[in-house]
């Protein structure tokens, strides 16, 4: 049952805290998904990704702290909640001695939900072949069926825990475009991930989740002005990084430590002048890539132990 | 009202439960079939005459034999002298003095009263003198070997001559037919399982009821345990709870839904042994005694949901497959050792409260056709209250990815 009152946030939850025991879960999560947005929710494996997702769906309880889903406590309406969204679990299991068909049919009747031309369209447009068994199925074509299940009643909210796994680029693509398709119909989407490329290409808003701890929520057009790109430049000899630091724009500059005729440099609004000063230099080799998610926690927080960065907490 | 999930999950398993019925219709065909050949061998342990019975009453501490020897008064007759023999010739030459073929050697055998007075002068005969009176049966301990046994039926006068004599009967027969006794000590589940009631292995009902249904309730109730302690465990384990979930499902009617499909496990699985012992039946030629066997199916139904929501708690409880089975397994067998060892034992008869298998009396069903009411009632109570802790703990339970 969908709350009609015109509630700005479809999600909201207030320091959320969920303990497994004494392991860490999250801790003081306090998020705003607003209504009409894809919001990306980013972070490592064993962030707490997932804990959120769980808890405002009312798969887990939380220990301290509240949640409200399309105005819903998912606490006391768990079932109501869940019905008013769309879920597509991390990792997911179905009845794999169904067809694809009918298992999203039994869904589908589950929900009570009458319309069948989405799934076949949907199943389409991913290329999913409905009338298989599922256990003949690949990892990636079972992703789909979970994307089919979690778009194809048309919920105004999706819920989508690392969607894009197992997809090929080709169907991932696809997926960003539905993505945009649904937010253009007026659809909220969150989605938690790892990559940081895929949250940047689709999402509107972010939040970064570490050790279950939210440190960041942005708007995509200033993250995106805080990351930036590496560019890795081989010389054939050392090079001064003191040219390149002055340029604005670029926000790091380090020889590597292995290689000293290597320089890294962390770029977010000054390529054009990076490329007009290397011009002036002997250039044997050049990789240009995006910042990987521990990058990303390295450049905003130089402080850190690094090595703390890459540990993993509970994954559950 | 709609009934997706249970839907889903009888279509999920219908291979499953319909090939172990098909298994349990042919076990049952084959068992009912056996029962042509067992009823002779099998028959109670007793040795007939034209009006006359001798039966083994058991064996004492130190071997002794006691046994019942019983006859039916004859017309005119006020005195009845039971006698035994170990010798077939000592009756032959006692029925030819009788019927005035052999000639008298000593006089005094035709003075019943001299007779009965020097049983020394019986003895030297080989005659033992077991009873002398106007009932008509006698128990005794056997002696010396004696193993032919016969009733004279005397007038009043005490005369020997218008005596009539039964027939003898023979421990002979007793020795063939206590194959029984001989089975029963083979394999004391089944008296652990049937407990001290005695059923008639040659009957038709008391063989099945034996070697069919004594079994067929622990085959029941261990697919059932298998199949409910899947209902929510399964779903963990394989991680598909998570999208059945998200359709919007409260978890009180997903766990509503399992129950009911269950429900149709046991009918399903039931249906297939109930059809084989009526075909078996056909098969042999014997009139179907279809009162008794379905009042016996539906006499275990009230266990098996016991067993059910037993299996639906601990299934909420654990969340690997594998351990739920092997809890149920020990749950079961451990009911079930539990009820053989209160039947066997002479101390622990007090155990078999502890035993869901006593509310299963197989033998007050299929004889008797009674259902006792307690037998009903007590388990579906627990059914109900399993369901509810299942229930209850399964809206408290966190799931996890």
């Amino acid at each position: 049952m969908k709350v009609s009152s015109p509630h700005m946030n479809v999600i909201e939850t207030r320091s959320l805290t969920k303990y497994y025991g004494k392991a860490r879960g999250i801790i003081e999560v306090s998020l705003d998904v607003r209504k009409g947005e894809v919001f990306g929710f980013l972070g490592p494996n064993g962030a707490g990704k997932s804990t959120t997702i769980r808890t405002i769906l009312d798969y887990i309880r939380p220990t301290s702290g509240s949640a409200l889903v399309n105005g819903m406590d998912p606490h006391n309406e768990g079932a109501n909640v869940r019905r008013s969204v769309g879920y597509l679990p991390s990792d997911f299991g179905t009845y794999s001695s169904l067809t694809a068909r009918e298992y999203l049919y039994t869904l589908l009747s589950m929900m009570d939900f009458k319309g069948k031309d989405r799934v076949e369209e949907l199943s389409k447009r991913f290329q999913l072949d409905l009338g298989r068994r599922i256990k003949d199925f690949s990892r990636g074509n079972r992703q789909k069926i979970g994307l089919v299940s979690a778009f194809m009643h048309s919920p105004d909210l999706i819920i989508l825990d690392e969607p894009t796994t197992g997809l090929d680029p080709l169907m991932q693509q696809e997926f960003y475009k539905l993505v945009h398709e649904e937010k253009a119909a007026g659809r909220t989407i969150f989605l938690s991930s790892h990559i940081l490329v895929e949250v940047e290409a689709i999402c509107d808003r972010v939040a970064i989740i570490k050790e279950g701890r939210l440190i960041l929520t942005e708007r995509m057009s200033v993250f995106k002005s805080r990351t930036g790109k590496k560019m890795k430049v081989r010389f054939p000899h050392k090079i001064n990084v003191g040219p390149f630091s002055s340029i604005e724009g670029v926000s790091k500059v380090e020889v590597d430590p292995e290689d000293e005729k290597i320089l890294l440099i962390t770029i977010s609004t000054g390529i054009d002048d990076v490329i007009k000063l290397l011009a002036g230099y002997t250039v044997l080799d050049m990789d240009y890539e995006e910042v990987s998610l521990e990058g990303l926690f390295l450049h905003f927080y130089e402080a850190d132990d690094p090595e703390a960065l890459s540990e993993k907490g509970v994954s559950k | 009202m709609k009934m997706p999930l249970f839907k889903v999950t009888v279509k999920d398993s219908r291979k499953g439960v319909i090939i172990y019925s098909i298994i349990l219709f042919l076990y049952a065909i084959l068992i009912v079939m056996m029962y042509p050949m067992f009823s002779d061998e099998f028959s109670d342990p007793m040795a007939q005459g034209e009006g006359i019975l001798l039966q083994e009453e058991g064996i004492g501490e130190s071997g002794e034999m006691y046994f019942n020897l019983s006859w039916d008064a004859r017309v005119g007759s006020s005195y009845h002298i039971a006698m035994g023999a170990k010798d077939p010739m000592v009756y032959t030459y006692f029925l030819g003095i009788v019927q005035g073929n052999e000639t008298v050697i000593d006089p005094d055998l035709l003075q019943l009263e001299d007779l009965i007075d020097n049983r020394s002068l019986l003895s030297s005969y080989g005659i033992e003198l077991l009873y002398l009176g106007a009932g008509e049966e006698v128990h005794f301990e056997r002696i010396n070997e004696t193993s032919l046994f016969w009733v004279l039926f005397v007038t009043s006068e005490m005369n020997l001559t218008p005596v009539e004599v039964s027939d003898a009967v023979s421990t002979m027969d007793l020795a063939v037919t206590s194959m029984f006794d001989d089975y029963m000590e083979d394999n004391p589940v089944y008296e652990g399982f049937l407990g001290t009631d005695v059923l008639d292995f040659s009957t038709l009902e008391g063989f099945v009821a034996i070697e069919f249904f004594s079994i067929w309730l622990l085959f029941l109730v261990i697919f059932l345990s298998i199949k409910a302690g899947g209902a929510v465990a399964k779903h963990i384990e394989d991680k598909s709870m998570d999208i059945l979930l998200a359709t919007g499902y409260s978890r009180d009617r997903f766990m509503m839904e399992k129950v009911l499909s269950q429900i149709v496990f046991l009918i399903t699985v039931s249906f297939g042994p109930f059809l084989g012992v009526v075909i078996g039946t056909l098969f042999i030629g014997e009139s179907i005694p279809l009162g008794p066997y379905a009042i016996t199916f539906l006499g275990s139904i009230p266990i098996a949901l016991t067993f059910i929501g037993i299996a639906m708690v601990v299934s909420v409880l654990v969340d690997e497959g594998a351990k739920v089975t092997a809890l149920m397994m020990g749950i079961v067998v451990g009911q079930y050792v539990v009820m053989v060892i209160a039947n066997l034992s002479s101390w622990g008869d007090w155990m078999k409260y502890l035993s869901l298998f006593s509310y299963f009396n197989t033998s007050e069903l299929m004889i008797d056709n009674y259902l006792d009411p307690v037998n009903v009632i007590v388990p579906l109570i627990l059914f109900v209250i399993f369901s509810g802790v299942a229930f209850f703990l399964f809206r408290r339970k966190e799931i996890h990815a």
